[in-house]
């Protein structure tokens, strides 16, 4: 069933007027048409700048779109407060949005006594559940965020997020600025929280790897459009987008003689000030021919969509082989046996 | 902490030799032992990987070898050379010259290693001023020749720009043009790529590499990305609460990675994690240097921790020509008795 639905969702931001006086028209997001089922987990990539957080921003109802339809559960998108209480944000910097002057327990509770839902006295049993259910032992609901670790205020954030029992969370870089082992803790929360409590989630990320292992499917953006979209292995195992290619071609392997394919793309993201005519990809695809320049590629209607004139016309692609020695898999199968056994006689952070 | 301080294998005579060093700085709440007994070395050509978690010590490494700690900051080591000359006998005017003609470093954070109200040719000319004597003009020619060297389009209008009005991946090229201006002989790069996007971290650490290999740089790389020191790294020190827990050459360390840390932050990686399972991150974080457990340090994180580790440190311990490990339990299939 369909959560969430965006239909031609354009975005303009009007810049500072031109040395010439004319206004500067950014266009951040370009005829967004995307989906997102109930319960299932919608990744977002692509490099900075390319209309991510614009578009988890405009989900959230903190930016406003130019142009286009947003609807939630069948209907138009309500605004302010009712659709805070379906639409929750969590940022990349949580101590940015967590006020410093309040208590963990303050943080999480004010949505609940915001949005009217719960008696006063069913507060701390309410908070208790949060906390446990982010994975906080229930003595941090006393602290303040300073007092608190990246991932510790990272699982505050989301506990607050959760409190009025949205249906979609965006994640707009949650896990970005923290340590690869925090985010991995991060990433099991979320996923066990939504087989909890089966919120959806849109995860705004660069890192194809963590997406690759979390999200249900997964669009990609590059300059305000969406490229290519689709259930999440099909898109990493036979991706239709050049760009997608690069993309997953730039991800590091953890071992060293990691097979993969050699396509680097050059240059940067152009200006979307003044961004390429047709595809704007074709500054930096290596497939690009005389038509890309000229016309815009549409979206097939595929549920692994893409919009580029050569998709069709791609060298097969190679997908890297990751092929871990037998002994580090030994090793690690030690450690993930141990850990299990650990996990099961503590479970709180 | 004496017994730390075995001397870290290497195969050639390395550029850079550090016996057992440590670091503290001074704090409101006490002394604070950032690195603690570390030795490493690194050879012309060579790059070592440092990883570890956030805190861990990597940048206090680095400014520590690059003579750049705070003055809060107290360091200590048995033995600190570079290009056989002991670092310590050099005095103010030879270890400047040194630093930034020699020895050069990429920050952690571009942002603040530019001066945001100088133009970034301007910066650059400056560097090359600062230890070549030549007329401005030149200077400026050889700028904009390292901008263009690092793949910066259009690099003489570059040059021209304020740090703001450049990207990111631009503000990085534009400070590892200015590490590598000089040809340094020693690289340390602290995270350099880590805000970076993929694609333009593929570019910059193909640009790095190329630029090190064509010179005979040897490069420490500093970072906390499996992914990024199988990427670039000839050889890894894993580095834990301050100390050094396991060094290996790259090969061996991704081969069969012994100590319990490092087989935690394998475990984080999705790539190594079992599809549809959830990931084996390790749990909690890096202890405050001021509240170190006893015994290991990793104990009360490490899911083979036991009573011993709890009460007795584990030192260093060599199990192979070049590898070094510091667990109770190494070599760890061996000792756990599992067949590969
Ligand atoms: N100037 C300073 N004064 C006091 N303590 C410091 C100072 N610089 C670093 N530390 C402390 O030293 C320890 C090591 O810090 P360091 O910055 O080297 O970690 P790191 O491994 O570089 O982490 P990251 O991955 O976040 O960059 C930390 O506990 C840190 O808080
Ligand atoms: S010594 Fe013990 S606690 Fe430390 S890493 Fe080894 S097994 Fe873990
Ligand atoms: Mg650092």
């Amino acid at each position: 069933m369909s959560l969430l639905h965006l239909t031609h969702l354009s975005k303009d931001f009007r810049l500072k007027g031109s040395a010439f006086g004319k206004p500067l028209v950014l266009r951040a997001l370009d005829d967004i048409t995307l989906t997102i089922h109930k319960g299932e987990t919608l990744a977002l990539v692509g490099e900075s700048g390319c209309g991510k957080s614009t578009l988890g921003w405009i989900v959230a109802g903190l930016h406003k779109a130019t142009s286009g339809q947003m609807q939630v559960n069948g209907q138009t998108a309500q605004t302010g407060k009712a659709r805070a209480r379906q639409i929750q944000i969590v940022f990349q910097d949580p101590f940015g949005s967590l006020n410093p002057t309040m208590t963990v327990g303050a943080l999480i509770t004010e949505p609940i006594l915001l949005h009217d839902l719960a008696p006063r006295a069913a507060i701390p049993a309410r908070l208790d559940s949060l906390l446990s259910l982010v994975g906080l032992r229930p003595e941090i609901g006393r602290r303040y965020p300073h007092e608190l670790s990246g991932g510790q205020r990272q699982r505050v954030a989301l506990a607050r997020a959760l409190a009025v029992e949205p249906e979609l969370i965006v994640c707009d870089e949650a896990v970005s600025a923290l340590d690869v082992s925090v985010q991995a803790q991060i990433a099991n929360l979320l996923q066990e929280i939504q087989a909890k409590t089966g919120v959806a989630l849109l995860f705004i990320s660069h890192g194809l790897s963590l997406v690759r292992h979390i999200s249900h499917r997964v669009a990609v953006m590059y300059l305000g459009r969406i490229v290519e979209e689709g259930p999440t292995e099909q898109v990493f195992a036979s991706p239709r987008h050049p760009y997608t290619r690069a993309l997953i071609a730039a991800t590091l392997e953890p071992l060293p003689a990691a097979s993969r394919p050699r396509m680097k793309l050059t240059g940067e993201v152009p200006s979307p000030l003044a961004p390429p005519s047709g595809c704007t990809f074709r500054t930096r695809c290596p497939q690009a021919q005389a038509i890309c320049a000229t016309d815009k590629p549409p979206h097939d209607a595929k549920p692994h969509a893409v919009a580029c004139w050569r998709s069709d016309d791609l060298p097969a692609f190679v997908p890297t082989t990751l092929t871990p020695p037998a002994r580090m898999l030994a090793a690690l199968q030690l450690y993930r046996a141990a850990a299990a056994r650990r996990a099961t006689e503590d479970t709180l952070t | 902490m004496k017994m730390q301080s075995l001397p870290a294998p290497q195969t050639t005579a390395p550029l850079l030799r550090v016996d057992n060093l440590s670091v503290s700085f001074r704090t409101d709440h006490g002394p604070l032992p950032a690195l603690q007994g570390v030795s490493l070395g690194v050879s012309p050509g060579e790059t070592l990987a440092v990883v570890g978690e956030s805190g861990s010590g990597k940048s206090v490494l680095s400014l520590a070898l690059m003579n750049l700690l705070p003055p809060t900051a107290t360091m200590t080591a048995d033995h600190l050379s570079f290009d056989g000359r002991d670092l310590a006998s050099l005095g103010q005017r030879d270890k400047r010259a040194l630093r930034g003609r020699d020895m050069a470093m990429i920050f952690q954070e571009p942002a603040t290693a530019l001066n945001p109200v100088q133009r970034i040719g301007d910066q650059l000319v400056e560097a090359i001023l600062l230890h070549d004597d030549m007329p401005r003009v030149r200077a400026h020619t050889r700028a904009v020749e390292a901008l263009a060297a690092t793949g910066i389009p259009s690099p003489d209008v570059r040059a021209r720009a304020y740090p703001h009005q450049l990207s990111g991946g631009m503000r990085q090229r534009a400070l590892i043009a200015m590490a590598l201006i000089h040809r340094p002989r020693l690289l340390i790069a602290d995270e350099p790529t880590t805000a970076l996007d993929v694609t333009v971290q593929a570019q910059i650490l193909d640009l790095i590499r190329d630029l090190a290999r064509e010179v005979g740089t040897a490069t420490i790389f500093i970072t906390h990305d499996m992914g990024v020191v199988a990427e670039m790294a000839d050889r890894v020190a894993v580095l834990y609460a301050g100390r050094m827990v396991e060094m290996a050459s790259a090969a061996d360390l991704f081969d069969s990675p012994e100590h319990p840390y490092t087989l935690g932050l394998l475990g984080s990686m999705p790539q190594l994690s079992q599809r549809g399972a959830p990931m084996l991150p390790i749990t909690g974080t890096v202890p405050d240097p001021r509240h170190m457990p006893p015994g290991c340090h990793f104990h009360t994180r490490c899911p083979f921790a036991n009573g011993t580790c709890e009460t007795v440190r584990p030192q260093l311990r060599r199990l192979g020509p070049a590898r070094l490990t510091a667990c109770h339990y190494a070599p760890l299939l061996e000792t756990l008795g599992a067949r590969t």
